[in-house]
């Protein structure tokens, strides 16, 4: 039996690369070596085709494409929030500290009330955890053949007593700069149009190391190629969050974070025109310092996503629709302009 | 006569199987005034006599294995109605949930089936079980704390990759909830949060609902905001009546061994002795 994966769709077998964009495959928790069989081992080969033929598949609980987030938004009002950031940004390390902060308990009045894709995020919390056997936390990189990839939380607002779907959706580094760098590359995601919230992140480390220039410019000029590829449009909420706020939090941050107000003006006054409904803000989502605490500004981003944006009525498209189901994303809210925390 | 089916849900070693010793002999001896008691004897027995005997004595009930799993029938009477009830419960071992159901992503037919019918799901856990989603940073804010010469001295510890089955106990039983609800037409689930071995934890002076948001948070968030999914009521049962085997001596002492089963259901922290209350809500239909 050649090496497969218990993932429904994973061309692994195919063409010996991993759905989930691990590499090497076997680092997948989903693969299966050589000859071993997708149900566990049973006492007799009788059993085991038993077990197979009679096995209910359960959902696989791992990140969803774009083409099949549309799925969740059946079950209610669906927020979807786009992390665009280079390599080491911070994106994944955002989304698996909000999900830690579930661990613990409500985050504002929000109140966790599922996730279609468990597995997936305990992926991405995993060398931030004790488990791993590490001492420093980390976060394993978005793999570039991930491209795009949706995690869902279902959410109850517990002062409206409505319950929220909220898609998050990771892209990899090598995607943020293909996107960055081509006009038909930005077209040809045309599902970030059903984007509510559309984040483009400012690593706070290349600020402290110097590099502010070359950050911004690469976070000012992929929001840029999207308004112009009209994938970004008037009513898209656009934030640009400063991640890794620790790093630049103590008395020595200071001229950084001056820097960042300075960036956010000019942000601002490059995109207002365009883009109304354009948000600030700063979070340290797993602190490498004490400056400030685990998940910082992470709360007020939650409510942020959740409390503004939202798509008007659908607008004619101007180009042939989607055949992408995830077109058919659903999702209400005021835009309000914001500067958080 | 109507059947009841109720799911018995929980990872390894969470009490499932002393709660089902334990509620045989109470059904069966009619030392207590449970809700239910047994109507009459049906079928083989000589499983659930076998976990009863354990029991009896004082011993750990043991475990559930894959291959030992069995379907439960007791043919039990309302003591307040009358009413008679066919229950069903799946004996099934916590590394089924655990490694098929959660990390396999797989159950078996007749499993699904169960699950479709079932009025019910007990969900147990055991306080001594519970696997946290333990952070790096804050093991290392307490190691901090601690005083100097308290620590281990630094061992090197390969990382290691992720593996589902270590994954927090609330999030596998977050998961294992989730499929049953996929399954099952959308009406209202009737949820029995058991908190076993409940004479552990009594002293925090927490009820079953607020130890579970304590201990498992993420648990206790999905099963307060599904509202029209589940209906939870929580309980904290101790089946031994206390700690195996230091209390082993104290817990034989008792004339009527009933007596020595410990339940608490809900805020008002009133023990009684009734463990059938848990299968008694979902035999009589209450939300």
């Amino acid at each position: 039996m050649p090496p497969s994966c218990k993932q429904p769709g994973c061309p692994i077998v195919a063409t010996g690369k991993c759905l989930e964009g691990f590499d090497p495959p076997t680092k997948c928790p989903n693969y299966l070596a050589e000859g071993v069989a997708t149900a566990p081992t049973p006492a007799t080969p009788g059993q085991a085709a038993a077990r197979v033929l009679e096995g209910i598949e359960l959902p696989a609980g791992t990140a969803f494409d774009p083409g099949s987030a549309y799925e969740v938004t059946r079950e209610g009002i669906a927020r979807v929030v786009i992390l665009a950031g280079a390599e080491r940004s911070g994106k994944t390390t955002l989304l698996a500290s909000l999900y830690e902060l579930f661990q613990e308990g409500p985050v504002g009045r929000f109140s966790f009330a599922g996730s279609q894709t468990l597995p997936a995020l305990e992926l991405r919390c995993h060398e931030a955890r004790a488990a791993s056997g590490r001492t420093v936390a980390d976060t394993e990189r978005t793999k570039p053949a991930e491209g795009f990839r949706f995690l869902h939380l279902a959410l109850l607002d517990t002062s409206a007593g409505a319950r929220r779907n909220l898609l998050l959706g990771d892209m990899s580094g090598e995607l943020y700069d293909s996107l960055r760098d081509s006009h038909d590359e930005c077209r040809k995601y045309e599902f970030l149009r059903r984007a509510d919230h559309f984040v483009a992140m400012l690593n706070a480390a290349k600020l402290s190391e110097g590099h502010h220039a070359e950050a911004y410019a690469h976070a000012r000029g992929l929001v840029r190629a999207l308004l112009d590829a009209d994938v970004l449009r008037r009513h898209s909420h656009v934030t640009l969050l400063t991640t890794k706020w620790d790093l630049i939090a103590g008395p020595d941050g200071e001229k950084a974070r001056e820097r960042v107000l300075e960036l956010e003006r000019h942000f601002e006054e490059t995109f207002a025109a365009r883009l109304p409904n354009l948000h600030f803000a700063h979070v340290a989502a797993r602190p490498a310092t004490r400056a400030v605490d685990f998940a910082y500004g992470v709360k007020p981003l939650l409510q942020d996503w959740l409390d503004t944006g939202g798509l008007p009525p659908p607008p004619k498209l101007d180009t042939v629709p989607s055949e992408r189901e995830f077109d058919r994303l659903v999702t209400i809210g005021a835009a309000k302009p914001s500067r958080a925390p | 006569v109507r059947t009841c089916r109720s799911l018995v849900l929980g990872l390894p070693e969470s009490g499932k199987t002393t709660f089902i010793a334990a509620l045989w002999h109470v059904v069966e001896s009619d030392e207590v005034p449970s809700a239910l008691r047994l109507k009459e004897l049906t079928g083989d027995r000589a499983s659930l006599n076998k976990l009863r005997s354990a029991w009896l004595r004082c011993e750990p009930v043991g475990r559930t294995s894959q291959q030992g799993e069995s379907l439960v029938r007791m043919v039990l009477a309302d003591r307040a109605t009358g009413s008679v009830t066919e229950l069903l419960l799946p004996d099934m071992s916590g590394e089924t949930f655990r490694d098929h159901h959660w990390v396999n992503r797989q159950w078996a037919k007749s499993f699904d089936e169960l699950v479709q019918g079932a009025e019910g799901v007990l969900v147990f856990v055991h306080p001594n079980e519970v696997v946290e989603p333990l952070r790096i940073d804050s093991v290392n804010e307490l190691a901090e704390t601690l005083p100097t010469g308290s620590t281990s001295p630094e061992v090197a510890v390969e990382s290691v990759l992720w593996d589902a089955k270590t994954s927090p106990s609330q999030v596998q039983l977050v998961d294992l909830l989730q499929f049953v609800l996929r399954r099952r037409p959308p009406a209202l689930l009737r949820v029995g949060l058991i908190v076993s071995a409940w004479d552990l934890v009594r002293g925090q002076g927490l009820t079953p609902q607020q130890w579970c948001a304590t201990r498992l948070p993420l648990l206790g968030q999905f099963l307060e905001s599904n509202p029209g999914r589940l209906s939870t009521e929580y309980y904290g049962i101790s089946a031994q009546g206390g700690v195996l085997p230091r209390d082993a001596d104290r817990l034989r002492d008792f004339t009527h061994p009933s007596a020595r089963i410990e339940v608490v259901v809900g805020a008002e922290q009133a023990v009684s002795n009734d463990i059938t209350l848990p299968v008694h809500r979902f035999a009589r239909g209450a939300g």
